[in-house]
């Protein structure tokens, strides 16, 4: 039996000591510390800060301390994220390796591939790029076209994958590619780890309705992939990419409380800019039931983690719970963008403009942007479509 | 947050029962019948003897104590089969009045009374809508006046508790029924329920049949916000029961040579149903598990979690009952499906223990704007 209240002690008076303040504060996307050779900190608190989680290998606080994981158990992992989340300290590392690739390294990959590549993933050594999604494969991944041939003692890889995120500063990527044509949709994809720095990889950056450049295409013109760099065997990669989409999912819900967005709550927010009465109340009766409603979801919805969690610390999970989250968590946070718009009035609508806060300018930028939070990742259609069918069983 | 095993078992004993003893359709015979009830007696007794008088209480007075999400799981079952009982109106709400404002010997008397199955009924409502904060009746020198509406049981209760004024608090009189200037009007509602309108006319109550000294205001409150919590629950359960017979129905029923439930527009409804329903259940198990593990604070976060719970689980039956009409086609217009019961059940549980209206207000208001 551990000692859970000793661990969270623990825990709390640690990060007291190693989270400094300028990294409790909500994270500009500027601020973020991304793993890779391209990594750069702020300041010094955040590199100081970025080391110590490193060391405890908190950066990936679950993984196998064997690998340089945190090695915590289940509910050890869950003090660390409520202490964390106490001190609002900020995300210690942000890298598709830690989201995405490591658990599916962990449950698929061989031996030598753990070993090489877990550990630089917890240490921030390398950022990752996801290669899934192409021009002509989307919400039909499977119908993925990327062409990778055994050429021997190599293989060779050819195509294009598009919404690879930040791929211009990735120094890996993990792909889904086609290795049997022949074969039935799924039957024929396997899944592969590319350097980026190989001859005939090339990206260019998608400019999105925020303004922002988060995604690219990558292109690969004849990319010589050495054999042992194949995750799980030849013609299996569907059964490692479900796993990662599990996790996507799970990111994507999470992303409102990773971006941190609005400094000023919805509610300071209306008081601001709409009629208060003198009880402090707002004026305006349906802004105020729909800031209400907004709430009542955002908090029903950290309850539904909860449950999850007992759930699983009952091991009595619900699968059809975990299906729903993507979907409610992406279209509450859009439901509270356009409220967060609707508040600014005319001030919601400028562009960069001198007069501009810096608030106004973040609610106006992540309005734009988190309209790719129904869509990436499994659009909401195709979301829906799993609960239908997996959740309520309805006809195929 | 999940239901530990005895609680489970009760569900799934009620389950069992209810659908042998009272399915939905002995609703509509119910309803169909000379005269009007509030519930079937017989069954009442079956139930009591399971311990449905007993779920809160202490066992020291009786109870059986399985908490506040074994109360959940037991209305669960009562709203997946439409069970009219006095679950709510008795075990719930005067339990909880008597446990929280009785005297030591008010509490000895009468929760074991309750544990047992005997039936109170608390007379709180006034006027067409409900609103604690805003009770006209009154308790002054020893006689009891007002008009009160909307009361659960209380054509077949042999103790009735009236919340009304006294000075500043609150007080609960405890008045029986065939005392003298009290006149009773027992009608059905469009689900084939009873409440009841009852009217007291210097109504002579004595001292020793008052409950609540002090700050009462809060306690009875929070009796409310626990009877709101228990009808969620039968909400809850009446919304999953509707979706299940929805997504049966559509996995039947055959138009233009294929399932209807092949049908992406229709399997989407069904989807958004369904997590309408788990975040609901989210906010009513949150609360249930707050009370039973001593976490919420009573005071500042039990109204506040009662009225996230109620406004959520209102709106998810409300929803849910629309939608099963619309998608079971003609047949959902038919009194022979039992659609029908649970779309007009949905609409009185909405009225109980305060609307979305009632409950958005008093959410914003608690949180300071």
């Amino acid at each position: 039996m551990q000692d859970y209240d000793q661990f969270r002690a623990q825990t709390r008076a640690w990060l007291e000591t190693n989270c400094p303040p300028s990294q409790r504060q909500p994270v500009l996307e500027e601020e973020q510390i991304w793993a890779g050779k391209s990594q750069h900190f702020h300041n010094d608190e955040a590199r100081q800060y970025f080391e110590a989680m490193r060391d405890k290998g908190w950066t990936a606080p679950d993984w196998p301390a064997e690998y340089g994981g945190g090695g915590l158990d289940a509910s050890q992992t869950k003090i660390l994220e409520q202490e964390m989340a106490r001190l609002n300290c900020r995300p210690p590392l942000y890298d598709m390796g830690i989201w995405m690739l490591g658990p599916a390294l962990l449950a698929y990959g061989s031996e030598e591939q753990k070993r090489e590549h877990i550990p630089r993933i917890v240490r921030g050594e390398v950022r990752w790029a996801q290669g899934y999604s192409e021009p002509g494969a989307g919400s039909d991944l499977a119908s993925l076209k990327t062409k990778c041939e055994d050429c021997g003692d190599h293989f060779l890889v050819n195509g294009t994958k598009i919404w690879t995120t930040k791929a211009d500063h990735a120094d890996w990527i993990f792909c889904l590619v086609r290795t049997d044509p022949t074969a039935a949709k799924q039957a024929g994809i396997s899944f592969l780890l590319i350097d980026m720095h190989s001859g005939g990889v090339s990206t260019a950056p998608i400019k999105l309705i925020s303004g922002a450049s988060v995604f690219c295409q990558t292109f690969f013109d004849n990319v010589k992939v050495p054999k042992n760099q194949l995750v799980g065997e030849l013609n299996q990669g569907w059964a490692v990419a479900k796993e990662l989409l599990k996790h996507e999912r799970k990111l994507m819900s999470s992303m409102s409380s990773m971006v941190q967005d609005d400094q000023e709550g919805i509610v300071e927010l209306a008081k601001k800019h709409t009629p208060t009465a003198p009880d402090g109340k707002l004026v305006d009766g349906a802004l105020r039931r729909d800031i209400t409603r907004h709430l009542m979801n955002q908090r029903a919805q950290e309850l539904l983690n909860e449950r999850l969690y007992h759930q699983a610390k009952a091991r009595a999970i619900d699968p059809r719970l975990g299906m729903t989250i993507k979907h409610i968590g992406t279209a509450e946070l859009q439901r509270k963008d356009e409220l967060l718009l609707e508040i600014l009035g005319n001030r919601g609508l400028s562009w960069e403009t001198p007069s501009t806060t810096d608030n106004e300018h973040t609610i106006v930028k992540n309005w734009a942007y988190d309209k790719a939070h129904t869509i990436a990742g499994g659009t909401s259609e195709i979301q829906l479509n799993i609960i239908a069918k997996r959740a309520l069983g309805l006809p195929a | 947050m999940i239901y530990n095993e005895e609680q489970s078992m009760l569900r799934d004993t009620l389950l069992d029962l209810l659908a042998e003893r009272s399915p939905p359709a002995a609703l509509r015979a119910w309803r169909d019948r000379d005269g009007c009830a509030s519930y079937d007696n017989d069954l009442w007794q079956q139930l009591a003897e399971l311990g449905l008088g007993a779920l809160l209480l202490p066992e020291a007075h009786g109870g059986l104590g399985f908490g506040y999400l074994g109360l959940g799981a037991a209305m669960e079952a009562l709203g997946r089969h439409l069970a009219l009982t006095p679950t709510v109106g008795s075990t719930v709400l005067a339990g909880e009045l008597i446990e929280r404002l009785g005297s030591d010997t008010q509490r000895a008397t009468l929760l074991p009374k309750i544990a047992a199955g005997t039936v109170f009924a608390v007379a709180v409502d006034e006027g067409s809508h409900y609103n604690p904060a805003a009770i006209g009746a009154t308790l002054e020198d020893g006689r009891l006046n007002g008009a009160k509406t909307m009361v659960l049981n209380a054509d077949l209760a042999s103790h009735w508790l009236v919340v009304a004024n006294r000075g500043e608090q609150l007080c609960v009189a405890l008045v029986d029924p065939s005392t003298s200037g009290i006149a009773i009007t027992t009608e059905q509602l469009m689900d084939g329920s009873c409440v009841s309108s009852i009217t007291f006319t210097d109504v002579a109550v004595g001292d020793a049949d008052c409950l609540g000294s002090g700050c009462s205001r809060q306690a009875v409150g929070e009796a409310l916000d626990i009877a709101a919590l228990a009808t969620a629950a039968e909400q809850l359960g009446g919304s999953e029961a509707l979706l299940e017979q929805t997504v049966a129905f559509l996995s039947e029923r055959e138009q233009f040579g294929v399932k209807i439930g092949t049908f992406q527009a229709l399997q989407h409804r069904c989807a958004q149903l369904f997590c309408e329903l788990e975040l609901a259940k989210s906010a009513l198990l949150g609360a249930l598990y707050q009370l039973d593990s001593g976490s919420i604070n009573l005071a500042s976060d039990l109204a506040s979690s009662a009225s996230h719970a109620k406004a959520l689980a209102n709106d998810c039956y409300v929803k849910t009952s629309n939608e099963a009409t619309q998608l079971h086609g003609g047949m959902g217009v038919t009194d022979e499906m039992d659609i029908g019961l649970y779309l007009k059940r949905s609409r009185v549980c909405n009225q109980l223990f305060g609307d979305s209206r009632y409950h958005c207000d008093r959410f914003a208001s608690l949180a300071g704007f």
